[in-house]
């Protein structure tokens, strides 16, 4: 075992830089412990019985800065020093932009070093977001509002300048978008092609984009629009716009729509301007619901069905099921009859929102949420869950203060833990959502819950993968590592809804 | 345009010039032993600290407030404030006071915190459970348990000797810790009508350092200055439960554990 350390003297890094170097350290090759730690003298004793204190930290000034790095091997230890100097000087990787790109501390600053500019992609605090989304749109931007805590007047306002300019506005609240071929944000990576997208929910969007793609179709555009843009006082305003160039863009043969169910007002305009295209319509509203009979309207019940049935629009020759699709065949049961409720953690909230619609469909069962589709069935604690529940863990009351569950597995690895620890659980079942922004490799994190969850109970684990093979994570690698430790895992999320179904359909009989 | 949207109500009338620290959106001015920070869309808004938009920080070399309510950048950039623009550090007196002299209840706040904070070897100090996998946090993480057995024990000195200086970030977690712990004290003093200065001065007087961004927190904490986020913890505590939650999340989201750190050892001055 070796130790390598370093100090850094006159330096400033803030709290959170010096524990993600930390946490960055300890994932390189050969590492098994490092720190990168304000030198204090009290903090001697802590690094003596970690093995980590050396003669430099004597020499240390109060308040430099202590790099120490536990290794299996000297060279190991020597390159995670220098990789942290790397960093420290140049920024983390996926902290920071690349060092070739151009930084600006104002949006005029960032038209000044990038005139070409067409779109603004803005993640502000929410009460600086709307002033800054109508100075992106003033300079005659398309705006992307990544930033939630913006009002509906803001929004409003936003998006009728937007339309008046013949300008995007996605968001609110807008988590993803691939335009031009360009994902943004939390976005998968896509072939393109001639399938046209605009959703007013993001893990909808991603989910069908990545669906399209492994079923081998590809996308022209992918609109997101902010979950509220279906309603009234919004009037659904991007989502006609984007619907309007949908119609006519020349790339576009096939349109998705996907929107939790709009206000009827806004079903109204979007269903005049289907009735006057050609092009076919697949629309999904995520609850059942009734449309008039259109041509070229489809309506669909699941994201996978969405995205079988636009693929199949575009290709007309293509086969129901391709292999990535095929459902997995040999389902555990749980052996103790005890077992016999659901517990549902979702990162996506369109997947949590759509999981329970279908669960609902497929048993007869209700669950409770912390986002239901019925007010009703609210969680009374979201912290404490009994009987069947499907939780949202992307919601407000979980991510304020921590990062989304996407990138940051730790609540979510908890809460798999904590239902584990339930003698009632029968199923878990949870997402996985790759591409841009999500963890870069999450299987890492899941696997040794997962092992241990199969090892101690007979719970049933069923994860739906959303990814594509283009992603910057291994979809397969991540597919493969989660069967591996003991879960079932489907490609879709309607397919790991069913399976979780047919668990609970199962223990149900036979406990009666 | 440059904007001021918040001015700390302790920042002298002087020209300061004196740079301690830079960070990536906050600059340190030092003035008599004590830092003053400017921040642009950065929170906590404390009573040293000076909230600003549109400014190039890293520009910026120095500062001064004057007597007619001004605040004057690089001699040249002069901003006017209001009263609205100052932070109100008595509000935290004021909230703390109401529930006088009826005890707070932190069993809410207590239960919070356990479910919301993860992997911190603070924790055990509520919990009483050892919860951390990394070596280093493991091994912090035993040093705080002895510490906060001190504290139990009514050894006030040892404790805070023993959490001054200890753990990660750039104020180091027991410092943190210690800072919660001072303003926790300082709110049961204001709402119970007790008396912890005794207690409070030996704890701050022992955890002083050569660390002067914790020195600045500590005498922050001492005195009773508290950051609006903890107003409102403090406010939610007295008379608005469905605040509670809010509250804590954002004081949460102050550094990488500060946060955390400073709302563990907040409801420590409860045990």
């Amino acid at each position: 075992m070796f130790i390598q350390t370093h100090i850094l003297d006159g330096k400033y890094l803030d709290s959170v830089k010096l524990m993600l170097i930390s946490k960055e350290l300890r994932k390189l090759s050969g590492v098994t412990e490092a720190v990168a730690i304000t030198a204090t003298v009290e903090n001697k004793d802590i690094l003596e019985a970690t093995g980590m204190l050396t003669a430099e930290f004597q020499n240390a000034t109060p308040g430099a800065i202590y790099i120490a790095v536990h290794a299996d091997l000297a060279d190991d230890a020597k390159q995670a020093i220098n990789t942290a100097m790397d960093w420290i000087e140049h920024g983390i990787p996926g902290e920071h932009r690349a060092n070739s790109q151009k930084t600006a501390r104002s949006l005029s600053g960032a038209l000044d070093a990038l005139p070409e500019a067409k779109l603004a992609l803005i993640s502000v605090a929410g009460k600086y977001a709307a002033r800054e989304a109508m100075k992106a749109l003033e300079a005659g931007l398309h705006v992307m509002l990544f930033s939630d805590n913006v009002s509906l007047e803001q929004e409003l306002s936003l998006k009728q300048y937007a339309v008046t300019n013949g300008l995007l506005m996605m968001g609110p609240d807008c988590g993803t978008a691939i335009i031009d071929g360009v994902p943004l944000a939390f976005a998968n990576v896509v072939r393109s092609g001639k399938i046209g997208m605009v959703s007013a929910a993001g893990t909808g969007l991603q989910a069908v984009s990545s669906e399209i793609h492994n079923l081998g179709g590809g996308i022209s555009q992918a609109f997101g629009t902010g979950g509220r843009d279906g309603k009234a006082e919004i009037g659904g305003l991007m989502l006609l716009q984007c619907l309007d160039y949908l119609i006519q863009d020349n790339d576009t043969e096939v349109i998705v729509l996907i929107a939790k169910l709009p206000h009827q007002g806004v079903i109204d305009q979007l269903l005049k301007r289907i009735q006057k295209t050609t092009k076919p319509v697949v629309i999904n509203f995520l609850k059942q619901c009734s449309l008039p009979e259109y041509p070229n309207l489809y309506v669909t019940e699941s994201l996978t069905q969405t995205a079988v049935q636009a693929y199949k629009l575009w290709k007309a020759d293509a086969t129901a099921t391709p292999p990535e699709l095929k459902a997995e065949t040999t389902l555990p049961m749980p052996t103790s009859p005890l077992r016999k409720y659901l517990r549902g953690l979702y990162s996506g909230g369109t997947l949590c929102f759509e999981a329970q619609g279908l669960f609902a469909a497929a048993t007869g069962i209700t669950c409770e949420s912390n986002a239901p589709i019925d007010a009703a069935n609210t969680m009374a604690d979201v912290w404490h869950s009994s009987g069947h529940s499907i939780i949202d863990v992307g919601a407000d009351e979980f991510t304020v203060g921590r990062p989304h569950p996407m990138i940051d597995y730790s609540l979510r690895l908890k809460m798999l833990e904590a239902e584990a620890q339930h003698k009632d659980v029968a199923v878990l079942l949870f997402d996985v959502v790759l591409g841009y922004g999500a963890h870069s490799a999450p299987h890492l994190e899941l696997i040794p819950v997962l092992k241990q969850i199969k090892r101690d109970t007979c719970i049933v684990m069923i994860a739906s993968v959303i990814g594509t093979d283009l992603d910057p994570q291994n979809r397969m690698e991540v597919v493969t590592a989660l069967r591996d430790a003991g879960a079932v895992v489907c490609t879709g999320n309607a397919e790991a809804v069913a399976l979780a179904a047919t668990v609970i359909n199962y223990v149900s009989r036979n406990s009666q | 345009m440059p904007q001021l949207t918040c001015i700390g109500d302790r920042i002298p009338c002087a020209r300061i010039d004196a740079v301690h620290s830079r960070y990536e959106r906050t600059v340190n001015f030092l003035h008599q032993e004590s830092l003053i920070s400017l921040h642009t869309f950065s929170d906590p808004r404390t009573a040293l600290s000076v909230h600003l938009e549109g400014i190039d920080l890293p520009s910026i070399r120095s500062i001064e407030r004057t007597p007619d309510s001004s605040l004057i950048l690089n001699d040249q950039i002069k901003l006017d404030f209001d009263e609205r623009h100052i932070y109100p550090a008595s509000a935290f007196e004021h909230a703390a006071r109401q529930s006088f002299p009826t005890a707070l209840d932190v069993s809410a706040l207590q239960a919070l915190l356990l479910r919301q904070i993860i992997d911190n070897p603070l924790l055990v100090t509520l919990s009483g459970v050892l919860s951390c996998s990394g070596i280093f946090d493991r091994v912090v993480e035993l040093k705080f348990r002895a510490a906060w057995n001190y504290w139990q024990q009514g050894q006030y000195l040892t404790t805070a000797l023993s959490f001054k200086g200890r753990g990660k970030g750039s104020s180091p977690a027991g410092d943190d810790f210690l800072c919660g712990l001072l303003l926790g004290l300082k709110t049961r003093e204001y709402s119970e009508g007790a008396d912890f200065s005794n207690i409070r001065t030996v704890v701050f007087e022992a955890a002083l350092g050569n660390n002067l961004i914790v020195n600045t927190l500590l005498n922050h904490a001492y005195q009773g200055w508290a950051d609006s986020d903890f107003v409102a913890l403090v406010q939610s505590l007295n008379n608005d439960s469905n605040g509670l939650h809010s509250a804590v999340q954002k004081i949460l989201m102050h550094g990488s554990s500060s946060g955390a750190d400073s709302l563990l050892g907040f409801v420590g001055a409860w045990s």
